[in-house]
């Protein structure tokens, strides 16, 4: 091989590396786009619609109810040492409130002891007090239970990490369904396109050729 | 070969070191200039939307629900389930109210989100033709909104508050596509009246965590004649095309898959080619083949559902700054 071609394919190779480069610089360009593209819109948590605080969540979930019922810890904490003296415990506390769409509270009840009624009045009055987010759902039911420990200056409240919300399930949402469908009605649907007892299904399927025979006729044909 | 030993040789002499930036940097232009986001001249089209003010419109859906159980497990028998299935047979719903969108939130890249929400709702049902029409009671849907992000065409981003407001014993159903069809993609440029232009997107509608309604619409809009109230100024498209649907629900409660298949047509008419939404009605026609599952996975049941619709919008009246969509602020 002489002198020139050696360069040449030195050359070759070199320019084969470089152009490899390129293109494993344009392939990793790809990939990363396409991750990008992958996590969507909604990349960063603050760009969630349903981000706590952001103008385009309309609907209450537990953290921003958590938020308040946490920030009112001392009030709760300032009716527990006023009311909760001298050894006495009021047993399982728990207040339970609804959330309007306006984000005020209503039909607040305290569970708590027959004996500590002031406690229990304290407690509603401090729920009546809350102020919740606007929101556009139902009114939302909330249990919350005050956890407490009792000593000798009166009572310490925890923060209770969780709270409790009745939520209602989406039903059949594949289906479009009536809205007057009665709830039975419904059950009745549920039960019988979803229930778990298994058995061999029977088939009636419509055709054009079974004109002026209505659904309900070939269903009640069945065996 | 002559021609390849000089090429080989300059590069390996001299140019090198700029050649090897412009092997690397040529691939990465290129990449550049395909990309969606750079890709064809700026758009023309585009909807604005009033900042700091509501945008209202009136709306009207009416369909027809035709609900067929055309596959029933044999232990259904044991339900009295006639009665059920003749109701559900023929239903025809009307709703009209007002629908309120706001311009809540610029996301860092330019999209916007909407709060659209539907209020003043008025609704009834009828079964079958001869039927007496009966009012509905839709007080818990009124005020309910959806929170939409979309880009400068329309095209949904995002959307989320579904889960209030459809499903069975809630009374979306009767609102049918009125969220999607509030905002519509639209074609990059104005369609010229020769030749018509071909869009495809897709819509994602998250109802729950255990259930994306995935839809693939196939539109060709047409150039169309401004209704002569709108004035000059106005831009018109009739659109007509075919949307597929594949969703499957794995809520371990509702196992069910859905494919779905429709026509739809309608027109849209813009105040200007940058303006705002003057009204958008619409036509379509679903079938909706929906698969239940048992315990073991095994399809247990299946629905089909037929399901008309005509609806429309039309702007009442809104005063504010313009914010173009895919502008930033």
């Amino acid at each position: 091989m002489s002198q020139g071609q050696r360069s040449v394919g030195l050359g070759s190779a070199v320019s084969t590396r470089h152009c490899c480069a390129g293109f494993v610089a344009f392939a990793l360009l790809c990939t990363w786009a396409s991750l990008v593209a992958a996590a969507g819109p909604a990349g960063s948590p603050s760009d969630h619609l349903d981000a706590p605080g952001s103008p385009t969540d309309r609907y209450l979930d537990t953290s921003e109810l958590l938020a308040v019922l946490h920030a009112a810890n001392a009030r709760f904490y300032q009716c527990f040492r006023t009311h909760v003296r001298g050894g006495g415990e009021p047993g399982d506390v728990v207040v339970t409130f609804t959330v309007d769409t306006a984000g005020k509270t209503g039909e607040a009840e305290v569970e708590v002891s027959p004996g500590f009624r002031p406690l229990g009045a304290c407690l509603q009055g401090v729920v009546d007090d809350l102020e919740f987010g606007e929101h556009d759902g139902d009114p939302m039911p909330v249990s919350y239970p005050l956890v407490y420990q009792v000593d000798r200056k009166g009572a310490r409240v925890v923060p209770y990490p969780t709270v409790f919300v009745r939520s209602r399930t989406v039903r059949l949402p594949l289906l479009t369904l009536p809205p007057d469908l009665g709830l039975g009605e419904l059950r009745m649907l549920e039960q019988v396109l979803l229930a778990g007892g298994e058995s061999p299904a029977t088939e009636s399927a419509p055709s054009a050729g079974e004109a002026g025979e209505s659904p309900s006729q070939q269903l009640s044909e069945q065996p | 070969m002559a021609v390849r030993l000089v090429h080989q040789d300059r590069s390996s002499v001299g140019l090198g070191g700029p050649r090897w930036i412009l092997r690397l940097l040529i691939p990465l232009i290129l990449g550049a200039l395909i990309s969606p986001a750079s890709a064809g001249p700026r758009r023309s089209l585009q909807y604005l939307f009033p900042m700091d003010q509501l945008e209202s419109f009136s709306f009207e859906v009416e369909s027809v629900a035709e609900t067929q159980l055309v596959r029933k497990p044999a232990d259904a028998a044991r339900f009295d389930l006639a009665p059920v299935e003749a109701r559900l047979l023929d239903v025809r719903t009307r709703s009209q109210g007002r629908l309120d969108r706001s311009l809540a939130r610029v996301f860092r890249d330019g999209s916007l989100g909407l709060i659209v929400r539907v209020v003043d709702l008025q609704g009834s049902v009828q079964r079958g033709d001869e039927g007496a029409r009966e009012p509905l009671e839709l007080g818990g849907l009124n005020g309910k909104s959806v929170a939409l992000r979309v880009h400068a065409s329309g095209e949904l981003l995002d959307s989320h508050g579904w889960s209030h407001i459809l499903g069975a014993q809630r009374p979306g159903s009767v609102l049918g596509d009125l969220f999607l069809q509030s905002i519509l993609r639209l074609p990059r440029h104005p369609p010229k009246s020769s030749s018509p232009m071909s869009v495809t997107f897709r819509t994602r509608v998250p109802v729950d965590g255990s259930l994306q309604r995935d839809r693939t619409w196939t539109l060709t809009y047409r150039r169309a004649e401004a209704p002569s109230a709108c004035g000059k100024g106005c831009l018109a498209m009739a659109y007509e095309g075919e949307v597929l649907e594949r969703s499957a629900d794995t809520h371990p409660a509702r196992p069910m898959e859905l494919r779905g298949k429709a026509s739809v047509s309608g027109l849209i008419v813009l105040r200007s080619r940058r303006s705002r939404l003057v009204s958008h009605s619409w036509t379509s026609q679903w079938t909706h083949e929906v698969k239940t599952k048992g315990s073991e996975g095994r399809v247990r049941g299946e629905v089909v559902q037929v399901l008309r619709e005509e609806g429309s919008i039309r702007a009442l009246a809104s005063e504010g700054t313009d914010r173009s969509s895919g502008a930033r602020p």
